[in-house]
C-alpha cells in the first residue's frame, strides 16, 4: 500500500507542477479578474499540496498487513487488450461481428467453462444490441464490412 | 397543479410506463450483483437513453436507481454478500436467517421495508422539492460558488481515514473539467493541441469507466467458483409479525429521508444510523445480529427512504445528494435540462413525471420482487465471468455511440483503468465524480461572482445565505480531523487500537 501510494502521490506531485507551468501559456484578457488559469491553479496548488502531505505521512513504514495484492493480475491484462483489440477492430471490421468473438474469447478467459453459457449470453447480447438499440433506438454501430 | 397533472399525463404515456418496468428490472440486476450498484448502473446505461424522449430517459434511469437500492438486499440475504454498499447492514441479520431456513420472510420484510420506505420518501420529495426549488430561485452566482463548495467539501470529507485522498481526488475531479475551451474567454486549457480535448472531457465515458469498468476490472480479482443458492422457501412472515415491524419502519424511513437529503451522507449512513436506531428501540436487541426481521426491516426502510429525498438537493439547486444522483445529473445534462430552481418552470412536466414515476417504480418493484424472487436468486448464480464481459461490452458500445467516437471510448478506458488503480489503493471515487459535475458550477459561478465584485473574494462573506455555506463547507473539512480525534480518544478508552475504532466509524460512510 505504502509503495503504491507514494508512486501515485509522486506521479501527483510531478504532474501539478508541469501543469502549473503550462498555465503561464493561457491567454489572460483584462476584463476577467481570475482568468482562465486562475481556478486552474488553485486546484493544481491543492493536489499539489495534499500530495506533499500524503507524502509526509506516508513516510514512516507501515505494518505488511496494508500490503496491497493483486490477484489474478495476468487475466486483468489479457482483458485490458482483448478490450482495446476490441475497440480498435469495431470500426474497420465491424460491430456485429466483432463483438460475438470479444465476448467468447474475454469469457473463456474469464473461466466460464460452460461453452453452452458462453454461445448462449454472447449470441442473445449481440441480437439484443441489435434489435433494440440499432434498430428501435437507432444507436448508430459501426458496421464495418457489413456497411 | 399545472406541472403535477402534466407530469402524470407524461407518465401514463406508453414509453414512460415501458421504462419505469425496464428500469426497475434493470436496476434489480444491477443491484443483484455484488460490486455493482444504483451508480454503476445509471452511468453504464446512461448512454443508451440518448434517441430516447427527456422524460422517458429519467424517469428509466431513476426507477433504475430506486430498484437497485432495494436489490441489493436480496444479496445480502441469500449469500451473505451485500449487493449494494449499504446492504451492508441488512447482511447481519439477513443472511444468519437465510441460515436458519427463513429466508422467505427475510426477502419478504426487505421488500416491504423498502416499498414503504420508498414511498414515503417520495411523498417528502414531492411534497419539498416545489417550495425549496422556489427559495433556489432567489440564489446568485455568490451563493451558488458557496453551496456547490459545501456539497463538494462534505462529500470529500466524509472519507474517514482516506480524507486527504478524498480531497486529493476531488481536487483532481475539479482540475479534469477545466480540460477544453474555457467558456468565458475561449482560450483552450490543457489541450496539447489536440482536436478532440476541445469540448472536454465527455462526462458520460468517464463515468461508465469510473464506475463500471474500474468494478469490471475489480471483479476479474475475485474470481472464484460459481455461487450455489439454497433454495428459497415461499413462506412469509405472520401479519402480526408483519405489524410488529411498523414502528421500526417509521423510524428508520424518517431517518433515511432525512439523511437522504443532506448533500453527500448517502444510503449506508442511513442504513446503519437506522439499523442502530432499531437495535435501541428494540424489545429484542439480544436477536440483532442473529436472524433479527427487525434487523432486516430497518436498513432496508432507511436505505430506500433515502433514495427520493437524495433527489431533493439536485432537483432544486443542482447539488447532487449522492453519487448516484451525481451520475443523474449527467443524464439531465446529456438530454439539454439544467437541473436547479429553473428546471421546476421550465420543465415542471419532467420533474413531477419524474416524481410520480417514482411512485410508480416502487409498486412495480414490489411486485416484481415479490412473484420473481425464485428468477432473481437464480441471476445470481450467473458466471462472475459473464458479467464481466457483458459489462466491458455494454461499457464500449455506451460510450462510442454517444458521439461516434472512439476518443470517448478511449476516455472510457483512461477512466477505468485510473478508477481501478485509485480503487486499489483506497481513494474514493465519490468525491471525484461529485467535482465533475460540481466543478464547471464552482469556476463558473466564482469568476461571475469575481466580475461583479467591489471588495474580491470578500464577497462570498458578506452576502449571509453564501455565508452560511462557507461556514458549513469549513465544517465539513474539519469533520475528517474530529472523527480522527474521536478515534484516538475512544481507542484510550477502549483498549481498541485507533484503526478498529476508525474502521467502526468509516462504516458508516461506505459509499
Amino acid at each position: 500500500m505504502r509503495k503504491g501510494t507514494i508512486i501515485i502521490l509522486s506521479i501527483f506531485v510531478l504532474l501539478s507542477v508541469y501543469l502549473y507551468w503550462l498555465t503561464f501559456g493561457f491567454s489572460d484578457v483584462q476584463s476577467d479578474p481570475v482568468g482562465p488559469a486562475g481556478y486552474p491553479r488553485v486546484c493544481l496548488i491543492l493536489i499539489l499540496g495534499l500530495s506533499l502531505l500524503g507524502l509526509w505521512q506516508n513516510r514512516k513504514p507501515e505494518a505488511k498487513l496494508n500490503a496491497v495484492k493483486l490477484n489474478n493480475w495476468k487475466l486483468i491484462i489479457i482483458s485490458l487488450i482483448l478490450l482495446l483489440s476490441y475497440t480498435i477492430l469495431m470500426t474497420n471490421i465491424g460491430y456485429f461481428i466483432v463483438t460475438p468473438i470479444f465476448l467468447i474469447l474475454v469469457m473463456r478467459v474469464l473461466k466460464v467453462e460452460n461453452w453452452v453459457a458462453v454461445i448462449s449470453v454472447a449470441a442473445v447480447f449481440t441480437l439484443f444490441i441489435y434489435f433494440a438499440f440499432y434498430k428501435v433506438l437507432q444507436l448508430p454501430l459501426p458496421m464495418g464490412i457489413l456497411g | 397543479m399545472e406541472h403535477v397533472m402534466e407530469g402524470i399525463q407524461v407518465l401514463l404515456s406508453w414509453q414512460c410506463l415501458l421504462a419505469v418496468v425496464c428500469g426497475v428490472g434493470i436496476g434489480m440486476m444491477f443491484g443483484l450483483t455484488p460490486g455493482l450498484d444504483a451508480t454503476s448502473g445509471t452511468a453504464l446505461l446512461i448512454p443508451f437513453t440518448y434517441g430516447m424522449q427527456p422524460t422517458t430517459a429519467i424517469v428509466l434511469l431513476a426507477s433504475l436507481y430506486a430498484a437497485a437500492s432495494y436489490a441489493g438486499s436480496i444479496t445480502a440475504i441469500c449469500i451473505g454478500t451485500p449487493g449494494t454498499p449499504a446492504a451492508a447492514a441488512t447482511l447481519l441479520d439477513g443472511y444468519p436467517l437465510m441460515k436458519k431456513g427463513r429466508a422467505g420472510e427475510a426477502l419478504f420484510v426487505a421488500l416491504y421495508a423498502s416499498v414503504i420506505g420508498g414511498l414515503v420518501s417520495n411523498i417528502m420529495l414531492a411534497l419539498t422539492a416545489g417550495p425549496l426549488a422556489a427559495v433556489a430561485l432567489r440564489f446568485g452566482p455568490v451563493e451558488y460558488f458557496a453551496l456547490a463548495l459545501f456539497g463538494l467539501t462534505i462529500v470529500a470529507g466524509l472519507s474517514g481515514r482516506n480524507w486527504l485522498k478524498g480531497f486529493l481526488v476531488a481536487a483532481l475531479g475539479l482540475l479534469i473539467v477545466t480540460i477544453g475551451i474555457d467558456s468565458f474567454v475561449a482560450a483552450p486549457r490543457f489541450t496539447f493541441g489536440n482536436v478532440n480535448l476541445l469540448s472536454g472531457i465527455s462526462f458520460v465515458p468517464a463515468l461508465v469507466g469510473l464506475f463500471a469498468l474500474s468494478e469490471a476490472l475489480v471483479s476479474i480479482e475475485e474470481l472464484g467458483p460459481k455461487t450455489v443458492i439454497q433454495k428459497v422457501t415461499n413462506k412469509i412472515p405472520s401479519l402480526k409479525e408483519i405489524k410488529g415491524l411498523s414502528k421500526v419502519i417509521a423510524v428508520s424511513t424518517a431517518i433515511g429521508a432525512f439523511l437522504g437529503a443532506l448533500p453527500g451522507v448517502g444510503a449506508a449512513t442511513a442504513c446503519w444510523i437506522g439499523y442502530n436506531q432499531a437495535r435501541n428501540m428494540s424489545k429484542h436487541p439480544e436477536v440483532f445480529g442473529k436472524g433479527s426481521l427487525e434487523g432486516v426491516a430497518a436498513p432496508q426502510a432507511a436505505d430506500n427512504g433515502s433514495v427520493s429525498t437524495a433527489l431533493i438537493p439536485l432537483l432544486t439547486m443542482g447539488i447532487p445528494g449522492s453519487a448516484t444522483a451525481a451520475v443523474l445529473l449527467g443524464a439531465f445534462t446529456l438530454h439539454g435540462l439544467t437541473v436547479g430552481p429553473e428546471l421546476f418552470e421550465k420543465n415542471g412536466s419532467v420533474v413531477y413525471g419524474l416524481i410520480a414515476a417514482l411512485f410508480l417504480a416502487n409498486i412495480v418493484m414490489g411486485i416484481m420482487g415479490f412473484f420473481g424472487i425464485r428468477v432473481w436468486t437464480k441471476f445470481l448464480e450467473l458466471p462472475k465471468g459473464a458479467l464481466t464481459a457483458l459489462i466491458f461490452a455494454f461499457a464500449v458500445v455506451g460510450s462510442y455511440s454517444l458521439r461516434n467516437s472512439l476518443f470517448d471510448v478511449g476516455t472510457m478506458l483512461v477512466f477505468g483503468i485510473m478508477g481501478f488503480i485509485l480503487r486499489k489503493y483506497n481513494f474514493p471515487l465519490a468525491p471525484m465524480v461529485l467535482a465533475l459535475v460540481l466543478g464547471p458550477m464552482i469556476e463558473s459561478n466564482f469568476r461571475r461572482a469575481m466580475a461583479v465584485s467591489d471588495n474580491g473574494a470578500l464577497i462570498f462573506l458578506t452576502r449571509p445565505i453564501s455565508l452560511l455555506f462557507i461556514i458549513l463547507a469549513i465544517i465539513s473539512f474539519v469533520l475528517p480531523f474530529i472523527q480522527l480525534y474521536i478515534a484516538k480518544k475512544k481507542a484510550e478508552k477502549s483498549g481498541l487500537s485507533q484503526d478498529e475504532v476508525m474502521a467502526d466509524i468509516e462504516k458508516y460512510f461506505s459509499d
